[in-house]
This record gives structure tokens, C-alpha cells and sequence, in this order.
């Protein structure tokens, strides 16, 4: 008796190798994102799973703990090792994976780059989710507005090292320069590492050294969810504007007490969707990611590639949208 | 004649103690800090420090229990995390939710959840604690295996989600908001589990028995001390104040992360060590362990009052951890005078 279940069993187990070996290897997606725990890229997960479902690849997805580019630097080796055949990735520093990106590229892999950039010698293309100038812009005139057009403000950012980061502040920083800002004055930039409890003290810092403050831009969901928390937590709710990038089911209370009037973002599901989309177009050879191709990204219809001009290319998700204590009820539940 | 005397040299002994010394540094370090920000030192900052730095007393009262003995626990802030990861989901899966008001949000009673909480984490800590007294594995080796079992374990049981505020009861959320007598609830508990401890280490047999154990093991053994059974009670300790502490960080910022509270543990030990504690067993005492966490919060908050910016940026850790040898140093160097007086004086 034994011996035939035995010899069963091995049967099963040469049929099922044999016929894994015959079916078509599937095209398997290696996900990279800043950190784990981090709802933003929870929801950017949920556009790869629903793009699976369309196009019926595999994909992995990981991220370190601690928002650093050694942790992701460990994760792509071992994706290499795993012979993954793209590698879709929200760089903690733009320019700290270009060298294992590149071996991994040597191997055949496609590198997409989507939500933060990896520089142009590290990546075939980049997803952006918006024009950065708008992106900047946008939250410039939202703070504007809030303080009157006049007052300090601060800017409470994720890592020092990261790209999108910086690039907007980079176009707040233009933009303040407009005559209509002239009597805002931008007084510091802190840093708060996508660590709430860093970016919490960090905030708690802001108030305490800078009486007159009249309101904090954090152009991170992380920071502006901590911000938001250590605002109320100091009763200074209303007199202290804050407005940023915000994911709408961490900020539905405090864009109903009052804490935040009105912030941005762009859908995180769309960007992870449009991300596998181009990953599939690029392992199947569709498309390279040189200017002037363009790839179909299902529900939201065709994608341009155009010159990033930063010798690489990129293509765009969309716009940012302002949410805000009237229409948040219709969003908190979706990302 | 004789009364003055003894007066004397008990001001005198204050002065010379080691934790005397502690307290200098630490308003030295507020003085220095409060130069180029005069907020820094204002009282609702100082309140701030003290409210952030309980929970760093907390787990350091248990890090002291488990460095008496000998021993050493660096998976606490694993077992933060899943202490407060389990008591999340089981939040998140009794919520009532009524559409109408965000506040009023309930769910399991709070007092359950932060019992749950404790109760993974000495469960943990049981686990560290046998694997080292009676599996004789080395303690660093021991919990760091356990770390990073504990971490995998918070991210299965989470299913990749985190928790976050909208999971979350009311009451959980002012877990750490409350205030009675201008100090928040955060201060009000790790005075209630200071006390405790104290009462523990000072008068109880199994707490004086983690002296013996750590200053001489075998000397111990001989009075009929049973070693292991004290490096587990120590373990079991450190596991339950690591959960308490879990649900403090976790209401603290709103959200319990898989990997919450990473890399806790070395500001823990680096509590106890500048409070004097042995990391060789034996020696420390509970109010230089409270001062040692509180000179690393002054050291904390005060680098984040320095407005540093752009580039400088960079230089904190740096910054932060030269501090905290300087500040190591500076304790040696004034107990080391201290027991050299402590000589003399009894030659005489």
C-alpha cells in the first residue's frame, strides 16, 4: 500500500514538473518601492495586481524598512538572482542604484523607474506621475492661499537624497520667487526620512523654533500625515496651515477638523498600473523606451514616451487632484 | 556638633553620585542647545522631551533587568512590533465604525488590547529567555535570530497591510494624548512602571536575585539561587515592558508598520550604558538608567532644534553619536573619580 502511494506520488510530482517545464514561462515583474508599511505604495501594489489580471504576469514586490538605498540596493541583487525580467522601482536615490541597476540591465532585465526617479544611465524609462512643475506649483499656490499670501513658511520633506522630493521643492523654491509671493518667506527645509516618528519631531521641531510660523508644505504622505498628527497634537489645528501631498484615507480626519484645508495627489493605483503595463510592453519587445514610442496602458488608454532631458525618457500618469473636506468622504476609501 | 557632620557628607555623598553627574551633562546639553534656540529649553519643549523619551524609559527599565543578569535583548523592537501589530488587527477587526463621526470610533476595550500587547511580548521574551539559559545559546545571537523571526512573523500576520489611523478606536488614539497634572499620559505610565520596577529590584527576592546572578553566577548557584530561572524572569520582563511600549509608539504616531520602531534597540542599550548600567551583569541602578534615556532624548530632540539644514543634514547621526560617546566618557570619567574617593575615604 505504501509503496503504491509512494509510486503515485512520484508520478504526480514528474507530471506536474513536466508539464511546468512545457507551459509558457511567465513574465515575472520585480517591484522595488521606498519602504514598507507605507499606504502609498500599498495602493501603487494594488495597480500592479490589477494589471495582472488584465495581462497575467507575476510580480514580487519588497521594500526596506528603513527608506534607505542600501536596503533597496539588497533587494535588486537578490531580484537579479531571481532572473526577474523587469525590474519597476521608486528610488530612494537616484543615482545610489544606477551601478546594480545597470548590472542588472547587462542581464537583460528592463528597468523601469515610476513614482521616483532612477537617473538615465540606470533605467530604460521613467513613469512620471505628473509634470514636477505642476506638481511644485500647485502646492505653492495651495499654501499661498491658505496664509493670505503672507508669513513664514517651511518645507517638511522625505530624505534628503530623494529625487521626486527635491525636484519639487526645487520648482516650490521658482515659484515663490513669482511678485505675488514676494511676502512669503520660505524659512527651512527639514527633513523627516518617511519616518512618522522622525517627521513628527521634525514637525515639533518646526513650531517650537519658529514662533511665527504661519504654515508647512510636506510634499510626502508620510510627512504630511505626521505633520498633521503633531498639528492637532499642540492644539495649533487652523493656525497653522499645512497642505502638501497627502494619500486621502490617512488624511480624512484632518481634513475634516480643520487641520488641512486642501491637499494634492495623484492616484497611486493608476501610477503601479501604468508602471506594469509598461514593464509587459517592454519584456515582450513592444517598445524600448526611446522618445516618440508609445504603449497601450489598458484603461487609460495610450501612453507617450517622450525625452525626459536628462538623457533618459519618461512618460506621464496624470494630473494631481485636489482633495478637500468637501469631496474627501468620495476618496478615503479608495487609496 | 556630630549632626552638621553627617549632614555634610550626605550633601556631599549626593554630589559625588554618579547619577549627579548624569544631571550635569544633560543641563549642560540644554544649555548649550537652548544657545542658538532660546525655544528649546521653554517648558512646553521640556514636557515634549519627557513625553518622547517615556517610552525609551520603559523598554530601558527592562533592558536594565535583562543587562543585570548578563544577558542582552536586541529583538525589542521586533517584538514592539508584533506585540502592537497583533493588538492592531484585533482592533482593526472589532471596530464599530458609525459613518456619521470619525471620533467616535470604538473597538476592543483599550485596556484588552494593551494586555494582548504584553502578553505577546513576554511571550517572546519567554522565548529569548529559554533559548538562552537553558538552550545556552550567547544572547546577542540568540535575539538577533529572534529579531528577525519576530519581524517576518509581524509582516505574515499583518498580510502585507499596515494599521492605520482610520483602523483605529478613538480611545487607542488618546492612549498617549491624555494629560493629568501638565504631564501626558506617556510620562504617567512610565512613572507607574518605574515605580513597579523599583519596587521589584529593591525589595522582592526574584529582583535582588538578578544582581546576584549577574555580579557572581556562580557564587549565586551556591546560595541556591537558580540562574536560569532569573534570566528568564528577566526576559519575560523586558518582553512585557517592549509591548507596553509597542502600543505607546504605536497610538503615539497614529499607525503600527511590519516594521515599526526599527533600530530602537542600540538608543536602549546606549540609555543603560550612559546610566551606568554594567553590560557585563551585576551593577546599575534604575535612576541612572531613567537619566541616561533622558540624556539621549535631550540629545535627540535638542539635534533636531538645532535647525540644521541642507547638507548639515547629514551630519546628525555623526553629530548624535559623537554626543553620546562624549557623554559615555564624561560618566566613566566621573564615576572613576567618584569610587577613587569612595577608596580613600574608607582608608581613613
Amino acid at each position: 500500500m505504501k509503496k503504491l502511494i509512494s509510486l503515485i506520488l512520484a508520478l504526480v510530482m514528474t507530471l506536474s514538473i513536466a508539464s511546468l517545464a512545457l507551459a509558457e514561462k511567465p513574465i515575472k515583474i520585480g517591484v522595488v518601492y521606498k519602504q514598507t508599511g507605507n499606504p502609498f505604495f500599498e495602493a501603487g501594489v494594488r495597480g500592479f495586481e490589477e494589471a495582472q489580471k488584465e495581462l497575467g504576469f507575476e510580480f514580487i514586490h519588497n521594500g526596506p524598512a528603513d527608506s534607505s538605498n542600501e536596503g533597496q540596493i539588497q533587494i535588486i541583487e537578490g531580484y537579479i538572482q531571481q532572473e526577474v525580467d523587469a525590474i519597476a522601482i521608486s528610488a530612494n536615490d537616484a543615482a545610489g542604484v544606477v551601478s546594480v541597476l545597470q548590472t542588472a540591465m547587462e542581464k537583460g532585465i528592463k528597468v523601469i523607474s515610476w513614482d521616483s526617479k532612477v537617473e538615465a544611465a540606470g533605467r530604460n524609462l521613467n513613469i512620471d506621475p505628473s509634470v514636477a512643475q505642476n506638481i511644485g506649483r500647485v502646492q505653492v499656490e495651495e499654501i499661498a492661499k491658505q496664509i493670505g499670501y503672507e508669513g513664514q513658511i517651511a518645507i517638511l520633506s522625505a530624505g534628503a537624497t530623494m529625487d521626486n522630493q527635491n525636484t519639487w521643492i526645487r520648482y516650490m523654491q521658482e515659484e515663490l520667487e513669482k511678485p505675488e509671493y514676494e511676502k512669503i518667506e520660505l524659512v527651512t527645509i527639514v527633513y523627516g526620512d518617511d519616518l512618522t516618528d522622525k517627521s513628527y519631531q521634525e514637525m515639533q521641531g518646526l513650531i517650537n523654533s519658529y514662533p511665527d510660523l504661519k504654515g508647512v508644505v510636506s510634499p510626502t504622505t508620510v510627512g504630511i500625515a505626521a505633520a498633521a498628527v503633531a498639528i492637532k497634537d499642540m492644539g495649533l489645528s487652523g493656525k497653522i496651515k499645512l497642505t502638501g501631498l497627502g494619500l486621502p484615507s490617512e488624511m480624512a480626519d484632518a481634513l475634516k477638523d480643520g487641520t488641512c484645508e486642501g491637499m494634492y495627489l495623484w492616484n497611486p493605483i493608476d501610477l503601479g498600473y501604468v508602471a506594469a503595463y509598461a514593464s509587459v510592453a517592454m519584456v515582450k519587445g513592444e517598445i524600448t523606451g526611446a522618445a516618440g514610442e508609445s504603449f497601450e496602458a489598458g484603461r487609460l488608454g495610450t501612453k507617450e514616451i517622450m525625452d525626459a532631458g536628462d538623457g533618459g525618457t519618461f512618460t506621464l500618469v496624470g494630473d494631481p487632484f485636489r482633495f478637500t473636506p468637501e469631496n474627501i468622504d468620495d476618496w478615503k476609501d479608495v487609496y | 556638633m556630630s549632626q552638621i557632620k553627617a549632614r555634610d557628607s550626605r550633601l556631599k555623598r549626593f554630589l559625588r553620585q554618579r547619577e549627579t553627574g548624569l544631571v550635569l551633562v544633560i543641563i549642560a546639553l540644554i544649555a548649550l542647545v537652548s544657545l542658538r534656540n532660546p525655544n528649546f529649553s521653554s517648558l512646553s519643549n521640556l514636557q515634549f522631551i519627557l513625553g518622547d523619551t517615556s517610552i525609551m524609559i520603559v523598554l530601558a527599565l527592562g533592558m536594565m533587568c535583562v543587562l543585570l543578569v548578563g544577558s542582552i535583548d536586541i529583538s525589542i523592537s521586533g517584538i514592539m512590533a508584533l506585540g502592537a501589530m497583533t493588538a492592531g488587527i484585533v482592533m482593526k477587526n472589532n471596530l464599530v465604525q458609525p459613518e456619521a463621526a470619525d471620533a467616535l470610533r470604538t473597538s476592543t476595550p483599550l485596556i484588552l488590547l494593551i494586555l494582548i500587547s504584553m502578553g505577546v511580548g513576554a511571550l517572546c521574551g519567554a522565548i529569548n529567555g529559554l533559548l538562552i539559559s537553558y538552550g545556552k545559546v550567547l544572547p546577542i545571537v540568540a535575539t538577533l535570530g529572534m529579531q528577525y523571526i519576530i519581524y517576518g512573523t509581524s509582516h505574515v500576520i499583518s498580510g502585507g497591510q499596515a494599521v492605520y489611523r482610520k483602523d483605529m478606536s478613538e480611545a487607542f488614539i488618546q492612549f498617549t494624548r491624555g494629560s493629568f497634572l501638565g504631564l501626558n499620559s506617556k510620562v504617567w505610565i512610565m512613572l507607574a512602571a518605574f515605580i513597579i520596577l523599583y519596587l521589584f529590584i529593591t525589595y522582592t527576592k526574584a529582583g535582588r536575585h538578578l544582581y546576584a546572578v549577574g555580579s557572581n553566577r556562580e557564587a549565586a548557584q551556591m546560595s541556591g539561587i537558580k540562574p536560569e530561572t532569573a534570566t528568564l524572569n528577566a526576559h519575560i520582563i523586558m518582553g512585557a515592558l517592549a509591548g507596553l511600549a509597542g502600543m505607546m509608539y504605536a497610538s503615539h504616531d497614529n499607525k503600527v508598520t511590519q516594521d515599526m520602531a526599527m533600530g530602537y534597540e542600540m538608543y536602549v542599550i546606549a540609555a543603560c550604558v550612559i546610566g551606568g548600567v554594567s553590560v557585563t551583569g551585576g551593577s546599575g541602578k534604575i535612576l541612572g538608567v531613567l537619566l541616561g534615556a533622558l540624556t539621549i532624548g535631550v540629545i535627540n530632540n535638542g539635534l533636531t532644534m538645532l535647525r540644521l539644514t541642507g547638507n548639515s543634514e547629514f551630519w546628525k547621526k555623526a553629530i548624535q553619536g559623537a554626543v553620546i560617546l562624549i557623554a559615555v566618557v564624561t560618566n566613566v570619567l566621573i564615576s572613576r573619580g567618584h569610587r577613587r574617593r569612595v577608596l580613600r575615604e574608607r582608608r581613613i
